[in-house]
């Protein structure tokens, strides 16, 4: 396994991942002002 | 007549004992833990379990011994060994549990061990706080191990490929080939596993002196049992408070962001280490967890504003979706105390939760339940069906899902995924009522029940030292049936019946 695609690979998820929890606080806030 | 001959039993002795023989070696990290804290009781207990491991692993091996068993292993083969492995470590890798006397009997040390292994989560012991640090080690390296795959584990180790080893693979419930060889492929899930214990474990570490205020030494092994718990989706923690000992929002986050990774289907990382970036959106189990986390997340946001004790978002995002994604991904961490769930969640609030917790997270992947690839086959399936009856007679439609590759959505690939959900539901229902006949309320006995189910892990105080022992019994079987896909144990009991069959009527026949 390529060390650099293993690198590349991993930061991708691990970016992926932040987005996905930044548009569930998103969400937490939308829900906060609606109610 | 007779399911297996002699020859097959001698196969399944041989493999078996491989898989218990590679076992025996993760009890050296627990001993050198307890070497280097002088932890010498539990040292002797280890010791006990490491040469009792491999012994009765060396012994099978010799027993299994025959010039032909590496051309002989076929499906029937590797369903059995896959689940008479994993039989044989619970009640083996149990033994330093015991001997420790943090557990109440031998039972409650297999309950701790299967729920490792099965990455559930739950545990028994009697005084988690004050548990030797080499038995915390090794708690939480079963569960990293285990979510893994005690058999991918072993496979790892083959020293030349072996005919048919995917079929032990595949029943441990693993169906992914990452590379032609099931050897490459079990050592490319331990390559990218292994590189994010040491990010996950350094990044924790690093929090744990800053943000916490644990000590290095102390920092270093919450962060490595943490991230073993997060990755392999476990659930377990050094403390008896789980993850509200810390009472910090970056470690709460760091393992969101390390449990949500856990979850994803080892397939997935692999296309996207091989630059196949687009996989991540175009995946179908991406796509479907995706749509159920956010449907479920504004559900029980808005069940928890109905109840009103988390007035604001923060809150909002560390105790709702916290444990929204620690259930849907099956892992179990918990920020509040269990009897919290009844008067924080509401009734809807649970509802929500048991229905993730049976969802669960990525097949081929460290995460139990229905898993994220079945649930999106049955609803392209159904969205198929309606398409069809709305489209013109003479058209023919094919269903497509993408998965790693395109793939044609055949009856064959939809059979299996309604039969495992059928079957998922079916031992769902059966645990809750189980827990109902003990007396425990329906509500309280369907989160627990769908918590073993799946392997997740929360409990919202059912799983206690004093719960009767059927019950106990009742969720270690649901928790390996949940992790082994059934289909495995099914084949282990079809087998043991079969046998049994065969000596009574050997007994009972006239010419005896």
């Amino acid at each position: 396994m390529n060390f650099e695609k293993l690198l590349i690979g991993l930061i991708t998820e691990y970016l992926a991942s932040i987005l996905f929890l930044l548009l569930l606080g998103l969400l937490c806030y939308g829900i906060e002002v609606l109610i | 007549m007779k399911a297996f001959k002699r020859n097959d039993w001698l196969t399944i002795f041989h493999y078996t004992g491989f898989i218990i023989t590679i076992t025996a070696i993760l009890f050296t990290l627990p001993i050198l833990v307890a070497l280097f804290n002088q932890e010498w009781s539990a040292l002797l207990d280890f010791l006990i379990g490491f040469s009792t491991t491999l012994i009765i692993g060396s012994t099978l091996r010799f027993v299994g011994l025959q010039r032909e068993t590496q051309k002989r292993l076929e499906w029937k083969h590797g369903l059995v060994i896959s689940s008479l492995s994993w039989l044989i470590l619970l009640i083996l890798c149990a033994i330093p549990y015991y001997l420790s006397q943090q557990y109440g009997s031998y039972l409650d040390a297999m309950f701790d061990v299967m729920s490792g292994f099965t990455t559930t989560g739950l545990t028994l012991a009697l005084d988690l706080d004050h548990m030797s640090i080499s038995l915390n080690v090794w708690r939480h390296m079963l569960t990293f191990v285990g979510g893994q795959g005690m058999v991918v584990l072993a496979l790892s180790f083959l020293f030349q490929q072996t005919q048919g080893a995917y079929k032990i693979y595949v029943g441990e419930g693993k169906d992914v080939e990452l590379v032609p060889n099931v050897k490459g492929t079990a050592r490319i899930i331990w390559v990218i596993s292994l590189i994010n214990l040491f990010i996950g474990t350094t990044f924790l570490t690093i929090i744990g002196i800053l943000q916490v205020g644990l000590q290095p030494l102390n920092a270093v092994l919450h962060g490595f049992c943490i991230f073993a718990s997060s990755w392999s989706t476990g659930g377990f923690a050094p403390s008896s408070m789980n993850m509200l000992f810390y009472h910090s929002f970056p470690y709460e986050l760091a393992t969101m962001l390390f449990f949500l990774l856990g979850a994803l289907n080892f397939g997935l990382h692999f296309a996207v280490i091989k630059r196949n970036k687009r996989e991540l959106y175009r995946n179908i189990e991406v796509q479907s967890t995706v749509i159920t986390v956010f449907i479920s997340a504004v559900l029980l946001l808005y069940a928890l504003s109905k109840i009103g004790l988390y007035d604001n978002a923060v809150l909002n995002f560390r105790k709702g979706i916290y444990h929204l994604l620690s259930a849907h991904t099956t892992t179990g961490f918990g920020t509040i105390y269990v009897r919290q769930f009844i008067s924080d969640f509401g009734e809807l609030g649970i509802l929500i939760l048991i229905i993730v917790m049976l969802i669960g997270g990525s097949a081929c992947s460290t995460a139990g339940g229905i898993k994220g690839l079945r649930i999106g086959i049955i609803f392209k399936s159904i969205l198929h069906e309606i398409k069809k009856s709305l489209s013109s007679e003479r058209r023919i439609l094919l269903a497509r899902y993408h998965h790693i590759r395109d793939n044609t959505l055949d009856d064959g690939i939809l059979k299996s995924s309604f039969v495992i959900a059928l079957l998922y539901i079916l031992l769902f229902t059966a645990t809750t009522f189980i827990g109902i006949r003990y007396g425990y309320p329906a509500i309280e006995a369907a989160f627990e029940a769908a918590s073993v189910t799946g392997n997740v892990g929360l409990s919202i105080g059912v799983t206690v030292p004093t719960m009767p022992s059927g019950l106990k019994i009742t969720y270690i079987f649901a928790m390996f049936l949940g992790r082994m896909e059934f289909m495995s144990v099914f084949a282990l009991i079809g087998i043991l019946i079969s046998e049994v069959k065969y000596l009574c009527l050997k007994k009972y026949s006239p010419s005896h």
